[in-house]
């Protein structure tokens, strides 16, 4: 038996299969790797990537922006906010796209610390989280954006 | 044939009665499927491991800043660490593989492998670097430093990196040549470390591996097995057998000019299993020289509870070896090596050995079966360089075959009268020992004589 061919044979047969099998009807939760996420809930506003909704509602309505998206060197990010009058009622991600699936997980594990810490602190001048700091920056800055859009401090 | 003995002549042992001796285990056959397995299973693993890179690739990633060159960067990383797992594997002396291969036939595909590897791998560094400034909008230089800074593993990762350049660079053929043998060879030991190192950032910032466990055990198992295989039958084995079988010199005799055999003896060696033809490598347990360990063939088969090797002292430690002191302990690692009566296609068999290749000859020569018919050819370039030669001819004497001796210097001897000596040496296996020169002039004869690739069978000695 020729080993060359039969090595470059199995090799074609082992890349078919796991190309085939990747396809296959059923994708794992896990496969696809990064994507875009949105945040879930929709609110009554606009949607879309830069513009605000700025109502001249009574105090007291809820109020949303996405924020423009920021490049951070790993990918790009944008954040849509919701406050009641000056208080943030909500932070969530309305895209996120990563260069790999390594910051993307990095992101997603970085995005909730931000959100929480966003929320305790009512603005977006709160501390990077270390070891996603370029995410954690761009971030922050669409948030800024988006409150600057709501003309909340 | 009690004059094929090679017993120490002053041995204090109390050597028990021919007739009970205990005789030799010989060695097991070759199982060439086995290979053929490997080889499917290798392939499989090389096609999944590139699907794996494929598949872990979304279109958005590549299209995103840098997205083409951080997927050729994952992809010739992951391909080149897998050969680089294969190249571990073809020398980790399994035995199955070690049968139908040889260890010379191995070392050429692990030195033919070799370039593929770390060429995949410097691409791997090099894309990525690329990749990665341009996501950030950063000089690649600078990004070196946030690259092995902020991610996880890369620092020791770059060290691995560094390692297996430094390797690579010493063993490019001009460099290495310039290296004493043994100094190489366990420098480049280091790339095992090289590997160890760069294993952990692989699965922990792959593509392919993050967020997919099953991926990441798949590839954890294969690299755990593989450093199995290396602990077991590079390292474990050897020590068995060395603890198991003590061996010692016994005596060391002079065959020719710059020619000794070192006889050892050894507890059950009944129970070692050797074909004839085989090598072992040896160390010698003595100061200067326990920590190179050198391939010797076995001059005869093991007549328990002595081993013989023959050896010509060119090398600075062929040359100490002259100078052993019985008792000295030695420690083996074998036996190795597919130049066995194993490897035959055919019924009848043509020897041929230049200088020293004839101790595989000699051994080789105590394994064939009848109606083999040999026909040895010796070369030497003086008559007092024949070592040996007696034992040789006794053996054949004993098979009913017949024997040439070329002596004379090289420009009198012609390869192209091996026609004249073995008319039928078409239809016969071809065994061939010697220099290196000397088995690539006699296998390019005889396959101009019509011997097929598979009938010659090869061992270089390297002086």
């Amino acid at each position: 038996m020729k080993r060359g061919p039969v090595a470059l044979a199995s090799t074609a047969a082992g890349l078919v299969a796991v190309i085939a099998l990747h396809s296959s009807p059923s994708p794992s939760p896990l496969a696809g790797g990064p994507t875009t996420t949105t945040s879930s809930p929709p609110p009554p506003s606009s949607t879309g990537s830069s513009p605000a909704t700025t109502t001249t509602a009574l105090p007291g309505a809820l109020l949303s922006a996405v924020g423009p998206s920021e490049q951070y060197g790993y990918g790009v990010i944008s954040v849509k906010v919701t406050v009641k009058g000056h208080r943030i009622m909500d932070v969530t991600v309305a895209s996120l796209q990563t260069a790999e699936s390594y910051s993307q997980q990095l992101a997603q594990q970085a995005i909730p610390m931000l959100q929480s810490e966003v929320l305790a602190a009512q603005s977006a001048h709160v501390s990077a989280i270390s070891g996603a700091t370029y995410t954690s920056e761009a971030y922050l800055y669409s948030l800024q954006s988006a409150l600057d859009r709501l003309h909340v401090s | 044939m009690a004059s094929l003995t090679f017993e120490p002549v002053q041995s204090g042992r109390q050597v028990a009665s021919r007739r009970r001796r205990p005789v030799s285990r010989p060695g097991p056959a070759p199982r060439p499927w086995a290979v053929d397995v490997a080889v499917i299973i290798l392939g499989l693993g090389l096609g999944a491991t590139l699907g794996l890179s494929v598949t872990a690739e979304s279109w958005a990633q590549l299209h995103a800043a840098g997205g083409l060159a951080m997927f050729l960067g994952s992809a010739t990383g992951l391909a080149g660490t897998y050969l680089a797992l294969v190249m571990v594997l073809l020398v980790s002396r399994v035995p199955v593989v070690e049968h139908v291969l040889g260890q010379d036939g191995l070392l050429r595909w692990h030195r033919r492998l070799a370039p593929w590897p770390i060429s995949l791998i410097v691409a791997h560094v090099v894309l990525l670097t690329l990749a990665y400034a341009e996501a950030a909008r950063q000089g690649a230089w600078h990004e070196i430093g946030t690259l092995v800074r902020s991610f996880p593993d890369v620092l020791e990762a770059t060290i691995g990196f560094a390692l297996m350049v430094s390797v690579a660079i010493v063993s490019v053929r001009s460099i290495r040549r310039r290296i004493r043998r043994e100094r190489w060879w366990a420098f480049h030991l280091l790339m095992y470390l090289a590997l160890a190192l760069s294993f952990a950032h692989v699965i922990v910032l792959g593509p392919s591996f993050v967020g997919h466990p099953l991926t990441r055990l798949v590839w954890g198992l294969l690299w755990l097995s593989t450093a199995g295989l290396v602990v077991t039958y590079r390292f474990g084995l050897p020590i068995v057998r060395s603890v198991r079988h003590r061996l010692e010199v016994v005596e060391v005799r002079q065959e020719g000019p710059g020619v000794v055999s070192v006889i050892c003896a050894g507890r059950r060696l009944e129970r070692l299993a050797v074909s004839g033809g085989q090598f072992f490598e040896w160390r010698f347990l003595v100061p200067g020289m326990w920590w190179q360990a050198h391939p010797f063939s076995l001059s005869a088969r093991p007549s328990p509870p002595y081993l013989r090797l023959t050896v010509k002292g060119l090398g600075d430690f062929s040359a100490a070896l002259a100078r052993l002191q019985p008792g000295t302990r030695i420690a083996i690692e074998g036996p190795y090596g597919a130049f066995t009566t194993h490897a035959r296609r055919r019924q009848k068999v043509a020897l041929i050995a230049g200088g020293i290749g004839v101790t595989a000859v000699r051994a080789l020569l105590e394994d064939l079966p009848r109606g083999t018919d040999p026909v040895v050819i010796l070369r030497a370039s003086s008559a007092d360089d024949l070592v040996l030669a007696s034992e040789i001819a006794e053996l054949v004497r004993h098979r009913k075959g017949r024997l040439h001796e070329l002596v004379g210097p090289r420009s009198l001897v012609r390869f192209d009268q091996l026609n004249d000596l073995v008319p039928d040496i078409r239809h016969r296996d071809v065994y061939v020992a010697g220099s290196e020169e000397f088995v690539r002039r006699i296998v390019a004869t005889v396959s101009h004589l019509g011997v097929p690739k598979e009938a010659i069978h090869h061992e270089v000695y390297a002086l």
